[in-house]
């Protein structure tokens, strides 16, 4: 069965192909087989590790092929950063590991939380010109049926922000009433200082700016380049996690950086970080 | 088709939260205890096994016309929807998606002669997520390697990761008289990861 199964992802991959070049064909070795068991292969795969979760195929895998072995919790944490070139301080992610695996107050990941994102980073093409688009997620789990779906939240395309530039000489004077706002078609061309005829408590929505544009068909979405997921859940904790894809044990959707913040600086990053408005 | 009863009917009305993940404060995670996780996995398994054969019969440069027309129709009914989507690469390292009937129509005309596969017996399935259209989607990773041939000349190899998504769908039927629940597995989406040649 399993070869048909195999057999039918092979003939998916068939038609990526379109220039074939004739290679040396070598078979899976026990070494990319043992990768691909300790590689996490999905998020979901990686919070399973994080929380220790029972009937995973990472346990049963350890429990197969390493028996006289004990595997903790405080084990696959660790191996749920990654090692290459690490963007996270040894003595911090110590304590992070320490503290998470604290046996009196365990913390865990939790799939269904509002405090956890996924981030895109999007090909699109602006009026034909090829651009980049971030995209921000997250999980929304309906209170009466319990059903999950992942929603956008957030979105930042810089190529349409507005201009900051100022200019103290360019205002609708406080007599502009007199005629009939004669200066504002003037002031609505002057794209490049724009916010001088706007309120100081104007907030610009990136999410909205971007839709608008979408709607117009100026924008048209082409690809997604890259997922990075952003963990704020755990008290004074945030991390995030991203797929490396690379040879070795030491693979696939690992802990990228991690950091302290307080609930403040949290809400900071939600803001600037994720885009959410 | 498997009885709803064995696993599914609990969730039906409200999802269960795994005693497990209930103790550490977390939910609602539908989890299934080990011999229902086994049951959906290898329930999955059968269904790309069913569609592997359909795609032999469409990949074959000695299938009959006909034949390979009526694979994939056959293909397409294992998909949740004609909408279900298959990811692709382009020579250029680009992604594409297709949709899996316009996929299959074009793997008709790409014929190898020979193909080889090599494949990890390992494969990762998660848990199960209630979606709001009532079914629970979860996703399958497994590992392999494709080698193509042409005129017994390999001319294509490498090794990839696919992730496949999985919608288990429940449905009514009448048996001697009687309504029962039964559940059935369909493919979804096909993602790919990078590959090595």
């Amino acid at each position: 069965m399993k070869k048909s199964i195999l057999f039918l992802l092979a003939i998916i991959l068939c038609l990526h192909h379109y220039t074939i070049a004739q290679v040396i064909s070598t078979p899976i070795s026990q070494k990319e087989k043992q990768d691909f068991a300790f590689e996490v292969k999905t998020i979901d795969e990686f919070i399973e590790r994080f929380n220790n979760d029972q009937y995973t195929l990472i346990r049963q895998y350890l429990e197969t092929n390493f028996p006289k072995k004990t595997f903790t919790r405080y084990d696959l944490v660790r191996t749920l950063f990654n090692y290459e070139e690490p963007l996270w301080d040894k003595g911090l992610a110590a304590e992070f590991v320490s503290t998470i695996c604290d046996t009196t107050k365990e913390k865990f990941l939790d799939f269904y939380s509002d405090t956890w994102y996924a981030q895109a980073e999007c090909l699109v093409k602006y009026k034909g010109i090829p651009k980049k688009v971030t995209i921000t997620l997250q999980v929304f789990v309906s209170d009466r049926t319990g059903a999950a779906k992942w929603v956008v939240v957030g979105a930042r395309a810089p190529f349409l922000d507005f201009s900051k530039r100022l200019d103290s000489k360019k205002f609708l004077n406080p007599i502009s009433h007199a005629t009939d706002f004669i200066g504002l078609k003037r002031a609505m061309e002057d794209k490049m200082f724009v916010r001088n005829y706007l309120t100081e408590k104007f907030k610009e929505s990136h999410l909205n700016k971007y839709l608008a544009a979408v709607a117009t068909g100026d924008i048209v979405f082409q690809q997604i380049n890259q997922v990075t997921y952003h963990f704020l859940s755990l008290d004074n904790w945030l991390f995030t996690a991203k797929e490396y894809t690379r040879p070795g044990r030491n693979s696939g959707w690992l802990i990228q950086t991690l950091s302290k913040r307080t609930n403040a600086e949290k809400e900071d990053y939600k803001k600037n970080i994720l885009f959410c408005d | 088709m498997v009885s709803a009863k064995s696993f599914l009917a609990k969730f039906e009305i409200k999802p269960v939260v795994d005693s497990a993940k209930k103790k550490k404060g977390l939910g609602p995670e539908l989890d299934l205890d080990k011999a229902s996780y086994e049951q959906f996995k290898q329930k999955s398994l059968q269904k790309t096994d069913d569609l592997g054969k359909y795609l032999n019969l469409i990949a074959n440069k000695s299938t009959e016309s006909a034949i390979a027309n009526k694979a994939i129709e056959q293909a397409v009914g294992l998909f949740f929807s004609d909408s279900s989507l298959v990811e692709t690469t382009k020579p250029n390292g680009d992604k594409d998606q297709q949709p899996i009937r316009h996929y299959l129509n074009r793997l008709k005309l790409l014929k190898y002669s020979k193909v080889l596969i090599e494949w990890t017996d390992i494969s990762y399935v998660s848990n199960l997520r209630k979606a709001p259209d009532g079914f629970y989607y979860g996703v399958i990773s497994l590992q392999q390697k494709f080698s193509g041939f042409i005129d017994n000349k390999l001319v294509y190899s490498d090794v990839t990761k696919k992730n496949v998504e999985i919608v288990l769908k429940t449905y009514k039927k009448e048996v001697e008289g009687e309504s029962v629940e039964l559940w059935d597995v369909f493919l979804n989406n096909v993602g790919i990861s990078a590959s090595r040649n």
